[in-house]
C-alpha cells in the first residue's frame, strides 16, 4: 500500500481491516475513520492518500465522505461536544443547552470557540433518549444533562 | 432472442421482449413517459420520480424506469392522480431552479421546461431557494452551471460508465451538488472534455461553453454525420446557423455504448472557419503560393500529369464515392495504377477486407489483442469508451498485450507478453476445453503449453455467447485461428476511418509503394487529404488535395481546396464494418469543392466524361474469405506511433481550434 | 415475564465472556450445531418472530429466500444502525450483553450458511464499538467465531462496520451501499437484498434485537415462543421510553403490552404530576397519538389500527405543556437533514414542509398553510424512493389529524407559545 501520510500503526490497521472484506472499496469508512482519528478532521491532502491506498478516485473519496455528517471537513476544536437536540431531548430541555452553550462559551452550533477549545455539532439522536439531553466529547458520553451539569463536564476539558 | 410479452399501455396493447422497462415498453406503445432521471439503455434508477405509473391490481403507483413489463400487464400512465403526483414533482423540481427560461440558452430542448409547459405550471408554489454555487467557466468546452442542476444524477452516471469517472455528488440531500473531486475545475480532475456530460444533462446545468448568444435549437439546422478525424468513425450531429457549426453531439440512440465521441470530434470544428483553411486553388509562382482560379489550376495539374508519371497518395479518411471516382479517373484518365495509401503504415489487405461486422452493444465477452485504446490519450478514444460501457453493463474483458494497457484496469484477464505466442495458447486451452478445432489448427498448436491464465481465458470464451475480439491489424491473421475454434466476431482495428471502406474499394495497402512515393522520387506526386508526411519528397511537382494548409500543402507546387467532411456528403465503412452515411451540414467555404467533383472537373479538362465511380461496398463487405489455419505471427512492419499519428494526420484541426487550449492545459497538469 | 433480551445486564461485567458463560451463554450455539440448518429456520418460521427493526417482516421467512438462492458466498448483516430518534432499546443488548447479540449471529450464520457477517453499528455508539470489538475478540479466542468452531465444520468470520451519521443507512439496501463502501443510498427493489445484496450476493439483514432472540427460539423451541405476546406476532419485546415520564429507560415485556401498562405500570407514569397530552408510539417516523389512544396493545398488527406503527417501540411521551408544533417543525428538520437526496419528492418536499412548519412556529404562518401541509404530504405518500418520505409524511398527518387546531391557533396568533 501506498503510505502517503498515514503513521505506521494506522496503515497496519488499515490493512488488516482491508482483509475483513472482499474489495478495498468497503475499507473505505473504516479508513475515513482512522484518517479522521489521525488527523483530526479530513483535508483534501488526507482523503487523496486515503484515494492512493485503497485505489480509488478522488471523487469516489469526497463523495461518499461528504455523504455522512460524521467526517469533518475543516479544523475543528480541539474537542468536539456533539449534542442531541432531537425531540426526546428537546422535551428535556436540550435547547436551553444549546442557549448556554452560546452564552458562555460564545459557541454556536457548528461552530468553533475563538481560543480552539470546543466545536459544537448539533446531533440527530444518539440514542440516549432515556437519559435525555444527552452529548458525546469526543467519544465520552454524558447523559441527564443539565445546566450546571454540562459546564461541570465541560471544565475538564482543557 | 428475448421471449415477447403483451402489455396493455393506455389501452393500447404492444409486445415487447420480456425484461423491456415500463418506460421502454410504453415508447413502443407511442406513449411518453415523462421522466427526467431515466437514460435509455441503463438501468433505472427511480429518483426523479416522475416516471410513476399505475399497474392495474397493483397496490399503488411505481416508477415505471423500474419495473419491466410482464405478460398481461395493463398500465395507465395518465390518470388524474398521476397529473396531480407529476405536477408537485414538476413544482418541486421548479422551486430549486431558475426560472430564466426567456434568456436561458437551453430554451426548447429543455425537458424541466417541457415537463412545466405540460403541467400548466407557469412558477413554483414554493419560493424559489437559492445555493448561490459559482459556474465552472474555466475552460473553453464545458461550462456547468450548478445554479441549474436538477440533481437527476445523469451526468454522473454517463461519467462513471464510460469510466472516466470524474463526477459524483457531493454533500447529501438537498445541499447535495454534483462536483469534480475537491470540487476543483474540470481541467485539473482528469477530464477527457468528451463532453459526454453536455448531451446527458436535461437542463442547462452542463453546456458548451460558448453557447451564449448563439442561437438556440429551434435556430439550428441538425444534420446527421460522422466524425472522420481517427479510426473510430462516430456518429455525430452536426448544428449549424448561418453556415457556421454551432455544436456538435455524439450521435447515436440514447443509451447506445457507441453514443460518445471526444474532445477533438466534438470541439474540433472551430478550424473549419479558421484561417488554416485553403479556400481557392494556390499555384507557385516564383518560390510563393498564389491564388488562382479553378480554370488555371486545372489546367495546369492536366499538363502535368500528361507530362509525368503520377503517384497518388491517399488518406484513410476518404470517402468511398471519393475513392471510386479517383479509382476510374486514376485509369481511364491520368492513366497511373500508382496508388499507395496511408492505410498501408498500420494495416494489411486482409485484416481490412475480412473483418468481421461486429455490434459491441451486444456482446458479452470482449478480448482485445494488442491494443492500447484511451480516452485520455485520444487513442481509440471511443473504443475505449464503449469497452468501458459494455463492462459496466455487464461484459467481460480481456487485454492481451505486449504492452502495459491502460483499459487493463478494469479487465477480467490481463495477459501481458508476446501476443502470437499467447494466441496460440489460448486456441490450445479452448481445444482442451473441448471446443473442437480442425486437424490442421490442432496441429499449429501442437507445440505449446497452455497455462493458468490461458485456461481462464478459454473458460470465459466457452461461457460467453457473444464474442467480439478487437486486434492489432498486424495480429489479425493469428486471432483469426480462434474464429475456427468458437464463432466469434473479429476486428482489426485501424487508425483511419475509412481504412476498411479503401480496401474494400480495391486499393491494396502497399507499404513499399508509400515508401517509394515518400522517400524514394516520383515525377508527379498527387496527395489527397492530409497524410503523416511533414516534408516534400522528392518530386517532380507536388500537388496537395485537402482542406487545410498542412504542412506538406505549404510545400506542394498546386494546392487545390477540397472540403472538409462537414461540407461533404457520402459514405465510409467504420471499423465495425457498418456502411455510415455523411449529409452536408455545411455549403463550402470558399472555393472548396469535394474530392470527386474536382476529380470530375480534372478529367473533363483533360477530355474526358466521368460519371461519378461506383464501388459496390455493401457487396465487397460481403465478400469476406473464409478464415483458414494461419500460423500465430505478429506481421512485421506495421507499427506505428498511434498517439502521434492522430496528432500528425490531425494537426490542422488541434493546432487550429480550441482544442489548441486543451493540449496546453494538459500540457500543465502533466497528463 | 422472564427477561431474554436483557437477561443479567445489571452485572457489571455483562460484557465480559466469562460471566455471559456462567450464566449458560453460548449452549445454544452447540445446541444449533446439533439440529440441520433448514430445521433451525423451521424453528424461527414456527416461532412467528417478526423483525424488530420497525418493519416486522417475518424472519423466518426472509431466511427462507436467502437459503433459497444457490448463490454462494451469502453475508450475515446485523443492523446496529439505530437511528430512528427516540430509540435506544438496542443499546443495552451492544453495550451490556454483546454476547447474546453474537451468539444470536452465530447460530443465524449456520442455518443460513453465511460464513462473514458484519455488525453495522451507527459511528454515534463509540463505546458500543469498545464493547463489541472485545467481546468479538473473546469469541475468537474461545472459538466461538472463526474457522472449525467448537471442532465443527463450520466457519464464521463477523467484522463491526461503523457508519458515519447517516439515518438513511438504517434502511437495509442503503446500509449495504454503505457497507460496501459507497453513499449510502437506498437501491431498487427486486431484486431484494436475500438474492442481490452485499457485493451483489444473497445477504440477509437482521435488526440487533431480532437476531439476539435467536438463541432463546433455539433453547425453547418455535413452539413455545410463539406463545409468548400476542400469538400473532408473538415473542419478549423491548419497549424503549422517554420523555416526560417518571422512569424512562428500556423494558422487556411480551409483545402486544398496551402503551398504558407501558407508560404508567413500568415507565412510572407522567413526571411532575402534569396530564399525558400525546405518545409518539414507535420512533418519530410513526404517526403521533393522542392521550386518549394509550390503550391500544403495541404490536405490529394492533397498532396499524389505532392509525399508527410500531416501529422501534420507541415511546416519546409528552405531556400537556409540549407545542405540537414545535415537536413537528423538529421532526421535520430531522427528516430533511437526512434525507440522501435522490428522490425529488422526499429531496425538495422535506425541505419545504420544514420551511413551512417553520414559518408557523415562528409565528409567520398564513392561511392556507395547514391546507398546503396536507397537500405536499398527501403528494409525498408512497411516492418516494424509500420508507424515509413516508415516515415524513406520515408523521406530519398524524400531527394534523389529532392536533390540527394547534396549527392553526399557531397561525391565527392565538397560541400561547407563540415564537418557539
Amino acid at each position: 500500500m501506498a503510505r502517503g501520510m498515514f503513521s505506521e500503526t494506522a496503515i497496519k490497521e488499515l490493512e488488516e481491516i482491508r482483509r475483513r472484506y472482499p474489495d478495498s472499496r468497503a475499507a473505505l469508512l473504516p479508513a475515513l475513520h482512522i484518517a479522521q482519528r489521525e488527523f483530526g478532521w479530513l483535508s483534501d491532502d488526507v482523503m487523496r492518500s486515503v484515494a492512493r491506498l485503497l485505489n480509488l478516485t478522488e471523487a469516489e473519496v469526497k463523495g461518499t465522505a461528504s455523504f455522512y455528517s460524521m467526517f469533518r471537513f475543516r479544523p475543528m476544536g480541539r474537542h468536539i461536544i456533539q449534542l442531541c437536540t432531537n425531540v426526546s431531548c428537546m422535551l428535556l430541555g436540550a435547547e436551553r443547552l444549546v442557549d448556554l452553550l452560546k452564552d458562555r462559551y460564545g459557541l454556536e452550533p457548528g461552530g468553533t470557540t475563538e481560543d480552539g477549545r470546543f466545536s459544537l455539532v448539533i446531533m440527530e439522536c444518539i440514542g440516549a433518549c432515556g437519559t435525555a439531553p444527552a452529548m458525546l466529547v469526543n467519544s465520552d458520553f454524558y447523559d441527564n444533562l443539565t445546566e450546571e451539569r454540562i459546564v461541570e463536564i465541560l471544565e475538564r476539558y482543557k | 432472442m428475448a421471449k415477447k410479452v403483451g402489455v396493455t399501455i393506455n389501452g393500447k396493447t404492444v409486445k415487447v421482449p420480456e425484461g423491456t422497462n415500463l418506460i421502454d415498453a410504453a415508447s413502443q406503445a407511442g406513449v411518453e413517459i415523462p421522466n427526467l432521471c431515466y437514460i435509455k439503455g441503463m438501468r433505472g434508477i427511480g429518483a426523479c420520480r416522475l416516471c410513476l405509473v399505475e399497474i392495474e391490481g397493483g397496490r399503488g403507483p411505481v416508477t415505471a424506469c423500474t419495473t419491466k413489463v410482464k405478460d398481461g400487464m395493463v398500465v395507465n400512465t395518465d390518470t388524474e392522480q398521476l397529473r396531480e403526483m407529476r405536477q408537485f414533482v414538476i413544482d418541486l423540481i421548479l422551486s430549486m431552479h431558475p426560472l430564466d427560461c426567456m434568456t436561458c440558452t437551453k430554451a426548447g430542448v429543455c425537458t424541466l421546461q417541457r415537463y412545466a409547459y405540460e403541467s400548466e405550471i407557469k412558477e413554483s408554489s414554493f419560493s424559489r431557494k437559492k445555493f448561490g454555487y459559482p459556474p465552472d467557466e474555466s475552460n473553453p468546452f464545458i461550462k456547468r452551471d450548478p445554479e441549474y442542476c436538477i440533481l437527476c444524477a445523469r451526468c454522473v452516471r454517463v461519467c462513471k460508465e464510460q469510466g472516466t469517472n470524474v463526477l459524483d455528488f457531493m454533500g447529501r440531500g438537498v445541499g447535495a451538488k454534483v462536483v469534480t473531486a475537491n470540487d476543483k475545475p474540470l481541467h485539473e480532475s482528469g477530464c477527457t472534455f468528451c463532453g459526454s456530460c453536455i448531451d446527458a444533462c436535461p437542463v442547462n446545468a452542463i453546456l458548451e461553453a460558448d453557447r451564449w448568444r448563439k442561437g438556440r435549437e429551434w435556430d439550428y439546422e441538425r444534420t446527421h454525420s460522422v466524425c472522420l478525424l481517427c479510426g473510430g468513425a462516430c456518429d455525430t450531429v452536426i448544428s449549424t446557423k448561418d453556415n457556421l457549426i454551432m455544436k456538435i453531439n455524439a450521435g447515436g440512440e440514447d443509451g447506445s455504448v457507441q453514443r460518445y465521441i471526444c474532445a477533438i470530434g466534438r470541439f474540433g470544428y472551430d478550424a473549419v472557419a479558421s484561417d488554416k483553411r485553403v479556400l481557392s486553388p494556390l499555384r507557385r509562382v516564383n518560390g510563393e503560393l498564389k491564388e488562382t482560379t479553378w480554370e488555371e489550376a486545372l489546367q495546369l495539374l492536366s499538363e502535368r500529369l500528361t507530362k509525368g508519371k503520377a503517384s497518388i497518395l491517399l488518406t484513410g479518411a476518404l470517402m468511398n464515392e471519393d475513392i471510386s471516382t479517383l479509382l476510374k479517373v486514376a485509369e481511364d484518365v491520368i492513366k497511373t495504377d500508382r496508388i499507395a495509401t496511408t492505410v498501408s503504415l498500420y494495416a494489411d489487405e486482409e485484416s481490412m477486407k475480412d473483418s468481421d461486422t461486429a455490434d459491441i452493444d451486444s456482446a458479452d465477452l470482449i478480448l482485445l489483442v494488442g491494443l492500447n485504446p484511451s480516452q485520455w490519450k485520444r487513442v481509440h478514444p471511443s473504443l475505449d469508451a464503449s469497452i468501458r460501457r459494455r463492462l459496466s453493463r455487464g461484459a467481460r474483458l480481456v487485454s492481451i498485450s505486449s504492452e502495459a494497457v491502460d483499459i487493463g484496469e478494469v479487465a477480467d484477464i490481463t495477459l501481458r507478453g508476446e501476443e502470437p505466442g499467447l494466441i496460440k495458447q489460448i486456441a490450445k486451452s479452448m481445444i482442451s476445453k473441448g471446443m473442437k478445432a480442425n486437424k490442421e489448427l490442432s496441429e499449429l498448436t501442437g507445440d505449446t503449453d497452455t497455462t493458468e491464465e490461458t485456461e481462464r481465458v478459454a473458460d470465459l470464451i466457452k461461457e460467453a455467447e457473444r464474442i467480439v475480439i478487437f486486434t492489432s491489424p498486424a495480429l489479425f491473421r493469428s486471432v483469426r485461428n480462434l474464429s475456427l475454434i468458437k464463432k466469434m466476431d473479429i476486428i482489426a482495428v485501424p487508425n483511419e476511418a475509412n481504412a476498411r471502406g479503401v480496401v474494400l474499394s480495391g486499393i491494396k495497402p502497399d507499404g513499399k509503394l508509400l515508401k517509394e512515393m515518400i522517400e524514394g522520387s516520383t515525377e508527379v506526386l498527387y496527395v489527397f487529404g492530409e497524410p503523416p508526411v511533414e516534408r516534400r519528397p522528392d518530386t517532380g511537382f507536388l500537388v496537395v488535395q485537402s482542406p487545410y494548409m498542412s504542412n506538406l500543402a505549404r510545400e506542394a507546387d498546386l494546392v487545390l481546396p477540397s472540403t472538409t467532411p462537414y461540407e461533404s456528403s457520402g459514405s465510409i465503412v467504420s471499423f465495425t464494418g457498418r456502411v455510415k452515411r455523411l449529409s452536408r451540414a455545411l455549403r463550402p467555404y470558399g472555393e472548396a469543392k469535394q474530392h470527386r467533383e474536382i476529380l470530375a472537373s480534372l478529367a473533363k479538362v483533360m477530355g474526358k466524361v466521368i460519371k461519378e465511380g461506383k464501388t459496390d461496398i455493401k457487396k465487397a463487405l460481403k465478400g469476406r474469405s473464409k478464415p483458414s489455419p494461419s500460423p500465430f505471427e505478429k506481421k512485421e512492419g506495421l507499427e506505428i506511433d498511434e498517439a502521434r499519428f492522430m496528432e500528425e494526420t490531425n494537426s490542422c484541426v488541434i493546432n487550429s481550434s480550441r482544442l489548441l487550449w486543451l493540449r496546453e492545459a494538459e500540457k500543465a497538469v502533466g497528463v | 415475564m422472564e427477561r431474554v433480551l436483557l437477561k443479567n445486564i445489571e452485572n457489571p461485567n455483562s460484557a465480559e465472556i466469562d460471566e455471559y458463560l456462567k450464566a449458560g451463554g453460548y449452549r445454544n450455539v452447540s445446541k444449533a450445531f446439533d439440529m440441520r440448518p433448514e430445521d433451525i429456520i423451521e424453528e424461527v418460521k414456527k416461532s412467528g418472530l417478526r423483525g424488530r427493526g420497525g418493519a416486522g417482516f417475518p424472519t423466518g421467512m426472509k431466511w427462507g429466500f436467502a437459503i433459497a438462492d444457490p448463490k454462494f458466498p451469502k453475508y450475515l448483516i446485523c443492523n446496529a444502525d439505530e437511528g430512528e430518534p427516540g430509540t435506544f432499546k438496542d443499546r443495552p443488548i451492544l453495550e451490556r450483553n454483546p454476547h447474546l447479540l453474537i451468539e444470536g449471529m452465530i447460530i443465524s450464520a449456520y442455518a443460513l450458511k453465511a460464513e462473514y457477517g458484519y455488525i453495522y453499528l451507527r459511528a454515534e455508539y463509540p463505546k458500543a464499538k469498545e464493547i463489541l470489538d472485545r467481546a468479538i475478540r473473546q469469541a475468537y479466542e474461545r472459538n466461538y467465531l472463526g474457522e472449525n468452531i467448537l471442532g465443527r465444520d463450520v466457519r464464521f468470520h463477523l467484522t463491526v462496520h461503523q457508519g458515519a451519521g447517516a439515518y438513511i443507512c438504517g434502511e437495509e439496501t442503503a446500509l449495504i451501499d454503505s457497507l460496501e463502501g459507497k453513499r449510502g443510498q437506498p437501491r431498487n427493489k427486486p431484486p431484494f437484498p436475500v438474492n442481490v445484496g452485499a457485493w451483489r450476493m444473497p445477504t440477509i439483514v437482521n435488526n440487533v434485537e431480532t437476531l439476539a432472540n435467536i438463541p432463546y427460539i433455539v433453547e425453547i423451541g418455535g413452539e413455545a415462543y410463539s406463545k409468548i405476546g400476542n400469538p400473532e406476532c408473538p415473542g419478549p419485546k423491548l419497549y424503549c421510553v422517554s420523555g416526560h415520564v417518571n422512569r424512562p429507560g428500556v423494558y422487556e415485556l411480551p409483545m402486544g403490552t398496551t402503551l398504558r401498562e407501558i407508560i404508567y405500570t413500568h415507565a412510572g407514569g407522567i413526571r411532575n404530576d402534569k396530564e399525558l397530552k400525546a405518545v409518539i408510539p414507535g420512533g418519530v417516523s410513526t404517526p403521533v397519538l393522542p392521550a386518549s389512544m394509550i390503550d391500544c396493545r403495541m404490536d405490529f398488527v394492533s397498532m396499524p389500527k389505532a392509525g399508527s406503527m410500531l416501529g422501534s417501540a420507541a415511546v416519546i411521551v409528552m405531556d400537556e405543556t409540549v407545542c405540537m408544533v414545535k415537536v413537528m417543525h423538529r421532526i421535520m428538520k430531522f427528516f430533511e437533514h437526512e434525507s440522501c437526496g435522490k428522490c425529488t419528492p422526499c429531496r425538495e418536499g422535506t425541505g419545504w414542509l420544514r420551511r413551512i412548519l417553520e414559518s408557523i412556529e415562528k409565528g409567520n404562518g398564513r392561511p392556507g398553510d395547514i391546507e398546503l401541509l396536507r397537500d405536499i404530504s398527501e403528494d409525498m405518500m408512497g411516492k418516494t424512493f424509500c420508507p424515509l418520505g413516508d415516515g415524513a409524511a406520515g408523521a406530519l398527518r398524524g400531527m394534523l389529524k389529532h392536533f390540527e387546531y394547534e396549527f392553526e391557533e399557531h397561525i391565527a396568533g392565538r397560541s400561547r407559545c407563540k415564537g418557539g
